[in-house]
């Protein structure tokens, strides 16, 4: 099926609010995701970054408006196909085991879906090399780390190869090495199997990978960019309780004690790079 | 009586005997003040939990000793001789919040100190105390703890722990799924409770930046031994070392280092705070600012 624009998923007019509560977590959101890219969803606890990854799964269902992901539309005779094309990665892993150890948890979803046996056990064998947990396969999930447990989640949802992967702070439970190694992998499946990311973040030095940044407040887009746009706006960001990339902070600082800082975005490389020369110059 | 925690070649090896024997401790030698902002760091199964397991007494050593504020544990302790120490060591795991229950904030964290046998009174004086010190506002109090947002729900979890009156409060990445703001604010009342409650503080965390922040004392574990116990600048002093024990600089040193290699100047400061960081680049741009 050919998608409108080359957009994976279409949101439209979209409302969202709990039973018996009057406030909108989601209040008319439009929202388009190009097929592909890697999509970063940022906001503070609350805004409702994760409504929205539940809605696009449908493990919520909207008040008002439209969802299309892939081409079809968000209703009940679509839903087990959406979810095939979507895997979700949450925050505490401990939530979506079911398997008695690692190779038939992650064989679990995969026999769900009818996968052979032969290619089955190459998949999960697949996945569990990609993130570097093969000699745990016949490990009890109980057993492991926090970081490891995060890792078999992952392998969990690549074996399915889905087009849409929903990290919802997948990462933030991992230690750097972990969490860097983690968006590393995810980039090079991203470019190998050509899935499109959504990644719900507070780490905003993960969030200036991203293809795009969509930040959330209240349940509305308030911003919506390329990294090197967003971050430069960094009061805004403060406001609504976020965090700014660090270079930004040591630019802000210095500003603030009277050097003469262009009011740009830069990368940490680039912030360096900026200080050598107006040493030299001077 | 000192009062300090020390471990003395303290061991722990689970499934003794069995297929799946693994040690988990070797050899833990540490001494942490009374008073210290203690920071451990180390890698996923590097024994950070195991070990502390130990401070109140979950884990008994399988070879060795700890002493927590003059109780000393060892193979031989009874577990009925470690109900005094629980309440010396306050925990505050990951997600502390899950386990709330009662039908208000208030009884929530009056919960212990009424179970430890204080009157319904003095325990929810010492309650309002708590919650005044955790900084949770006064209209939340009669309120169910689950119609709270998450930071403040792990507020209240973390005033029921202090309920206990504990001198030790262990920490165990306290701020995981915590937005930036509400990270910030939990740490800072964290360092609130160091400095005016005197409160010697453990804190387990992969956060380089909050070890170069808050920490005075700082603990790293590989493979479940000590291999390094100094101060965070010390620690921070030396980046090759850390890259071959695969650690992070925290943000503000690796600036500083960045900026120091391309200058090609030695490595003559250790910046852990931001303005620490911002005043050494002052100094290193010079008297060039007001031309």
């Amino acid at each position: 099926m050919s998608l409108t624009d080359g957009n994976i998923i279409e949101i439209d007019n979209l409302s969202f609010k709990y039973a018996r509560q009057n406030k909108y977590i989601l209040k008319n959101l439009t929202l388009n995701i190009k097929d592909g890219q890697w999509i970063a969803l940022i906001g503070h606890n609350g805004s409702g970054k994760s409504t929205l990854a539940r809605l696009i799964d449908g493990l919520l269902k909207a008040e008002s408006g439209s969802i299309k992901v892939d081409g079809y539309e968000m209703n009940e005779k679509n839903i087990w196909d959406i979810r095939k094309k979507i895997g979700m990665v949450f925050q505490n892993p401990d939530n979506q085991f079911v398997g008695a150890d690692v190779e038939s948890d992650i064989a679990f979803g995969l026999e769900n879906q009818g996968v052979p046996r032969e290619e089955m056990v190459s998949r999960v064998a697949d996945a569990l090399k990609v993130v570097g947990m093969e000699k745990f396969a016949t490990h009890e999930p109980a057993r492991l780390s926090g970081g490891q447990k995060q890792r078999v989640a992952i392998a969990g949802v690549l074996a399915l190869r889905p087009k849409i992967i929903i990290l919802d702070e997948a990462t933030s439970m991992l230690d750097p090495e972990g969490r860097k190694g983690l968006i590393t992998l995810i980039k090079d499946l991203k470019d190998e199997y050509k899935f499109t990311v959504i990644s719900i973040t507070h780490d905003i030095d993960e969030a200036t990978l991203a293809d795009r940044v969509i930040v959330l407040d209240d349940g509305k887009i308030i911003d919506d960019g390329k990294p090197e746009s967003i971050f430069i706006k960094n009061d805004e960001l403060l406001n609504i309780g976020l965090d700014i990339p660090f270079a930004e902070k040591i630019r802000r600082e210095l500003t603030k004690k009277g050097v003469d800082i262009p009011n740009k975005y830069f990368t940490e490389e680039e912030m360096v790079d900026w200080l050598c020369q107006f040493k030299q110059k001077n | 009586m000192v009062m300090s925690i020390q471990a003395k070649k303290l061991n722990y090896t689970y499934q003794i005997g069995t297929p799946l024997e693994h040690v988990a401790l070797k050899d833990v030698s540490i001494n942490i003040k009374d008073g210290s902002y203690t920071a451990i760091v180390g890698h996923t199964g590097s024994g950070k939990s195991t070990l502390l397991q130990h401070l109140n007494g979950l884990l008994k050593p399988t070879s060795g000793e700890i002493s927590i504020n003059g109780y000393t544990i060892d193979n031989t302790t009874k577990n009925k001789e470690l109900g005094k120490l629980r309440k010396e060591v306050g925990f505050v795991f990951q997600f502390p919040e899950a386990q709330l229950f009662e039908e208000t904030v208030l009884k929530d964290i009056a919960f212990a100190p009424k179970n430890f046998g204080k009157s319904e009174d003095e325990a929810e004086k010492i309650a309002r105390e708590k919650a005044k010190l955790v900084a949770l506002p006064e209209e939340v109090l009669e309120k169910s703890p689950f119609e709270l947002s998450g930071g403040q729900m792990r507020r209240v979890a973390i005033a029921g722990i202090l309920a206990m009156e504990p001198k030790v409060l262990v920490l165990d990445e306290p701020t995981a799924g915590l937005d930036p703001e509400g990270r910030h604010q939990m740490m800072e009342m964290f360092n609130r409770l160091h400095k005016d409650e005197n409160l010697t503080i453990i804190l387990v965390t992969h956060q380089m930046n909050d070890v170069a922040e808050y920490a005075d004392h700082v603990i790293v574990l590989e493979s479940g031994k000590v291999i390094a116990d100094s101060t965070p600048k010390e620690l921070f002093s030396d980046p090759e070392w850390l890259k071959n024990h695969h650690l992070n600089l925290p943000q503000t040193t690796d600036f500083a280092y960045k900026l120091f290699d391309k200058l090609a100047l030695s490595k003559h400061s250790i910046p852990l705070q931001s303005e620490e960081l911002t005043d050494e680049i002052l100094k290193i741009l010079g008297g060039n600012l007001n031309e």
